[in-house]
């Protein structure tokens, strides 16, 4: 299925396309490993192209835009395993703006000069977004923070967009990384990316107001973050099986070439099949809803099935490939690591639907 | 211990069992454990000293017949033994493809200078082993091969690339499948060689495979390789191959099933206390759903390697039945890597030394069976011999 | 076999169960040929004449021991009558045998003797025993049952209903054509169709039986029911693989195509998997090892997937040919269907399982 898209959004994905060119399996193997595991300069070119903003109304100097063009340009991120977490910086940018009052962070977020991510979740099996674990108290005539956040993309981060529980009901705020009682912890993931505990004691935070239409910010960027994560998992996807189907073109075994056998064929037929329902789920759910009002069902539906079907895609992509696919350096296992990572975040599909079916009252 | 009952090997079996067990007790201790996984995770599995220490005490080549200096073990016993060891997580590959693979092929095809000069060193854990056997152009299709070898005077002069060897940046010989007849048709015109990997005109490329472990590649350049090398019959070495490949496919998937359970075991034994969001994860319906049917899908593993052995103590050839066991058995084992990629959350992302991940293994067992499923034949060809040997499908 | 777990190492040697095999298959190609087995399944006096030769095969007697035959060969038994699609009412004889074994009062040897001579066929209800909650169950008061029973087969050729029940722990034998019993076929996927058995007051006969006794002889049905989706499955895929190497299109053989082959494969593997776990659940009764429970758990849960798979895949490869209703196939499809999603199916197993290693629910 071809999306289809408006003149203006076809720019939007070429130029995304065209950034993404610069990055690709090659840059991300460099990356690996490394800290901050990114180029600062690239994530502030995306900033440049207004893509941070994307969400961002165009009167707080954003582009305006809506999930389907988010999505455009995360689909392209997922193809080129950029390595730059362009769409946790344009959701969090996303998320300091969606309020009347504009958060003063906001500008430097929305260039890339300063990198805010959200941490959110607090436990590895996903978490219900609007009962964090993390408190928020006013003490001193200040807000503090106390808790602890988990898998969080903190390398080169600058803030933290935390959820926490308030005297209220669930908050979300911003916490500088150098902020008294932040503390880091890092781990190596299998993607070759950090990923860190983030420990807050009594640490300063301020408040990041909802948008007007939403009663909690922290669940609307948790959204957020299933829609995007999704869109990104989509790219990889869909590069993985554009360089596996162009193997099957070409390798020959036994005389012919392989893709001419039924057996790899069926199996070609059937990620293809898994590729173009994540992408028919995720454009259909960007098209239909508005960023600070996305329904919660359609989030973690998609994320479960982009979760689930990166995975079964990218691991047959492999098995397609043989044994050149099991090496290092062939770009294929490149995928399969970042379809892991991505999979896992915010939830894996098990989390998700188990969420899902809390949310239908389905479960015991 | 959360585990499925054992199946009884017999009183044969579990004596040496225990044997097994008592030897590993006094020899790899909590101290060398802990030595070994302080290697990177690249090098761990492989360690010439350790099996040197197994050479010296007997345990290379207990399968072996006596008169090549083995203990004549059954099948079953074997069995037991390559569970211990993988059990224990005991490194030995620097020894097993020697004792293994070449070691099948000299038995069957090796002169008696052959197995004089080798098989003794090979059981004190001397000598190390890769295999050179795919080729660019040539992994399903193995006899595609066309790495070259021709004769000059004494020596076979040997051209050509090969890739995938598991462990070749280590090994110090390469069991090296040739082409000596490019006129005859594909099978006819292979032969098989030992190749010293220090040679003149041999360059190794190592690489990482997605597992995390090494391998390589190797590039031949007029490399020079003694006549008294080349292990059975010019031109014979299809069968070279393919006689000590099925030898060893039952005891490849012991270990792959000692892997497998071991990882069940430390899953279902983490599960029993695990608590998600104050609830007991154990309780969870979708999570003992999935447990029950891996516990039953181990079951049937079991059943289908209880069945190799027996054939093979009956003096036959498993050839289809090897395959049956090895696609489900590897099919099974990326099951379990992503139930519990599933059930552990990005925990389960961890790497083995991370910090927070009990059961680091986990991602790394996923990424290790997509190597069951191509490695040693893949899945795909794996089914075109049970359709064409085991049900007898026109070709 | 007299006692229902105790003895040791019951069973007979591979040859002697090679020519049971035989006979019984034999026996059944000419009682109950393939191409008669549809119209003779919906004629109660086909049924009876197929159950009087049983009868002289000495099959009713499976399950009361003495023969040396053991759980291994009641699979057996069921695996040949999946193949032949033949609806005989063994799994009431198999579940009253290991039952009646125990008993020593008259009428239980009584019946026990009719059984075995074929005079009486017994329609088998677990009820409480059963494993689908859907099930039913009876009770007893004195010498009075009532309740409602459902899928339950065999009942159209019955001469009893024996239904086990929990309140109390017995079993509760009702003659099939005492007043107040009331049974109508249900129709659906089992062919002969199940039915539904409403007591309403009525005289029964009371065994005492150990609860024991009751949870191994539904085990041991469960493990009966599957080894007859086995056969069925078998003979369903021989025939697409048969079907596979004579017939053509696009020029060549449809067994050359990498397509059918690979999905014959993995019938293979499905098929002998169920076979090897089966058969080594009923080997672990017969050795009288305490965990063959477990090992019929993995078995029924490995098996209910494998075998339907191999159900659906084989019509697959069969094409519309073995699609029409006068063709073999699609008994084989409704036995395996019907067979595996009875007495709770495989997720009981994998719950049982799941018990095993995990504990209970709490």
């Amino acid at each position: 299925m071809d999306v289809r898209l408006t003149s203006e959004q076809s720019l939007l994905r070429d130029s995304a396309a065209k950034f993404v060119a610069a990055a690709g399996p090659k840059v991300a193997r460099g990356f690996r490993g490394q800290s901050p595991g990114f180029a600062p300069a690239r994530l502030r070119e995306a900033g440049e192209l207004g893509w941070l903003g994307i969400l961002v109304p165009e009167a707080n100097g954003g582009l305006g835009l809506g999930l389907t063009e988010l999505a455009l340009v995360l689909q392209q991120a997922g193809r080129g395993l950029v390595c730059e977490p362009i769409g946790l910086a344009a959701i969090s940018a996303a998320a300091l703006a969606q309020g009347p009052k504009l958060h003063p962070m906001l500008e430097r977020a929305m260039s890339g000069a300063a990198l805010i991510v959200p941490a959110l979740q607090e436990g590895a099996h996903g978490d219900e977004p609007s009962a964090p674990r993390t408190r928020l108290a006013r003490s001193q005539g200040s807000l503090r923070v106390t808790g602890r956040k988990m898998f969080v993309c903190a390398g080169g981060a600058d803030g933290f967009l935390v959820s926490a529980m308030g005297p209220d009901g669930p908050v979300l705020c911003l916490v500088e990384r150098d902020a008294p009682g932040c503390m880091l912890a890092a781990t190596q993931t299998v993607d070759g990316r950090s990923l860190f505990t983030l420990d807050l004691a009594d640490t300063p935070a301020n408040l990041v107001s909802p948008h007007p239409g939403s009663r909690d910010a922290a669940e609307t960027l948790h959204h957020l973050a299933l829609i995007a994560l999704s869109a990104e998992l989509l790219g990889v996807m869909e590069r993985a099986q554009e360089i596996t189907f162009d193997y099957l073109r070409i390798r020959k075994q036994f005389g012919k070439l392989i893709g001419s056998f039924q057996a790899l064929q069926h199996q070609a037929v059937n990620i293809y099949i898994r590729t173009e329902a994540v992408r028919s789920l995720v454009f259909q759910i960007a098209a239909n809803n508005e960023p600070f009002g996305i329904d919660p069902a359609l989030a973690i539906a998609v994320k479960a099935k982009a979760s689930e079907d990166a995975l079964v895609v990218t691991q047959t992509c492999i098995q397609l490939h043989g044994g050149i696919g099991f090496t290092d350096e062939h770009d294929i296992g490149l995928y399969l690591k970042r379809a892991m990572l991505l999979s896992s975040l915010f939830g894996n599909v098990a989390a998700q639907r188990r969420r899902y079916a809390a949310g239908m009252n389905l479960s015991a | 211990m959360a585990t499925l009952p054992a199946h009884d090997m017999g009183s044969a079996a579990n004596a040496f069992r225990a044997e097994v067990r008592t030897w590993l007790a006094k020899n790899w201790t909590p101290e060398n454990q802990a030595a070994h996984r302080r290697k990177p995770f690249k090098e761990r599995g492989w360690d010439a000293e350790f099996s040197k220490l197994m050479g010296r005490d007997g345990w290379i080549g207990v399968g072996w017949p006596r008169k090549f200096g083995g203990q004549g073990c059954s099948v079953t016993e074997q069995l037991a033994f390559v569970t211990e060891m993988a059990n224990s997580g005991a490194p030995v590959q620097a020894h097993s493809t020697g004792e293994s693979i070449v070691a099948q092929a000299l038995f069957k095809h090796g002169t008696q200078e052959q197995q004089d000069e080798w098989l003794p060193a090979i059981r004190r854990g001397e000598r190390s082993f890769a295999l050179g056997y795919s080729e660019p152009e040539a992994g399903s299709d193995l006899a595609a091969l066309r790495t070259r070898a021709v004769r000059d005077g004494d020596h076979w002069v040997v051209n050509g690339q090969k890739l995938w060897s598991t462990g070749g940046d280590k090994a110090e010989y390469i069991w090296l499948a040739v082409r000596t007849d490019p006129e005859a048709k594909k099978h006819a015109g292979i032969s098989v060689l030992i190749v010293d990997l220090h040679s003149p005109g041999v360059t190794l490329r190592p690489s990482l495979a997605l597992y995390g472990k090494t391998f390589s590649a190797q590039f031949y350049d007029n490399v020079r390789v003694p006549a008294t090398n080349m292990v059975g019959a010019v031109n014979d070495g299809w069968k070279v191959i393919t006689d000590a490949l099925a030898a060893e496919r039952v005891m490849i998937g012991g270990t792959r099933m000692a892997g497998i359970e071991r990882a069940f075991d430390r899953l279902t034994e983490y599960l029993k206390t695990a608590v998600v969001g104050g609830k007991a994860l154990r309780n969870d319906p979708v999570v003992r759903d999935r447990i029950g049917a891996l516990a039953a899908d181990i079951e049937i593993a079991r059943q289908f390697q209880m069945r190799n052995s027996r054939l093979i103590e009956q003096g036959k050839v498993p050839l289809h039945e090897a395959a049956v066991g090895k696609v489900f058995a590897s099919e099974l084992q990326e099951r379990l890597g992503q139930a519990a990629l599933d059930i552990l959350g990005t925990r389960g992302l961890l790497s083995e030394d991370a910090e927070g991940a009990p059961l680091g293994e986990m991602e790394q067992l996923l990424r290790h069976s997509i190597m069951g499923m191509i490695g040693g034949g893949t899945n795909e060809i794996q089914r075109n011999v049970i359709a064409q040997r085991g049900l007898d499908l026109p070709r | 076999m007299s006692d229902p777990g105790s003895e040791v190492a019951a069973g007979l040697t591979e040859a002697e169960r090679d020519i049971l095999r035989k006979s019984v298959r034999d026996f059944l190609a000419s009682a109950w040929p393939p191409d008669e087995s549809v119209e003779n399944a919906g004629d109660a006096a086909a049924t009876a004449a197929l159950w009087r030769g049983m009868a002289r095969q000495g099959l009713t007697a499976l399950g009361s021991g003495g023969d040396g035959t053991g759980t291994r060969e009641i699979l057996l038994v069921f695996e040949e009558l999946g193949r032949a699609a033949c609806p005989a009412p063994l799994l009431g004889a198999v579940a009253a045998n290991l039952v009646l074994s125990r008993q020593s009062s008259n009428a239980a040897q009584a019946l026990r003797d009719d059984i075995h001579q074929g005079k009486a066929a017994i329609a088998l209800a677990l009820g409480a025993f059963d494993g689908d909650p859907a099930a039913g169950g009876i009770v007893l008061h004195g010498e009075i049952a009532r309740g409602e029973l459902r899928f339950v087969e065999g009942a159209g050729a019955a001469t009893h209903l024996l239904a086990f029940t929990d309140a109390p722990v017995g079993v509760a034998c009702i003659a099939a054509g005492a007043p107040g019993v009331n049974i109508r076929p249900t129709p659906g996927l089992a062919v002969p169709p199940f039915s539904n058995i409403v007591l309403d007051g009525v005289s029964a006969v009371r065994l005492n039986t150990a609860r024991d006794t009751l949870e191994e002889t539904a085990a041991v049905a469960r493990l009966a029911c599957a080894g007859r989706a086995l056969g069925a499955a078998q003979r369903a895929f021989d025939l697409a693989v048969e079907h596979s190497k004579v017939r053509k299109q696009f020029g060549q053989l449809i067994g050359q195509f990498q397509a059918v082959q690979h999905k014959l494969a993995d019938c293979l593997i499905g098929l002998d998997g169920a076979r090897l776990a089966l058969d080594s659940a009923a080997e672990a009764r017969d050795a009288g090892n305490a965990d063959w429970p477990v090992f019929a758990s993995a078995a029924v849960a490995f098996a209910g997937p494998a075998l339907r798979d191999v159900s659906i895949e084989t019509h697959r490869a069969l094409g519309a040919i073995g699609y029409a209703e006068e063709h073999e196939a699609p008994r084989h499809f409704r036995r395996v269907h019907a067979d595996l999603v009875r007495f709770g199916g495989a997720p009981r197993a994998r719950a049982e399982l799941a018990d095993y290693l995990l504990g209970p629910v709490q």
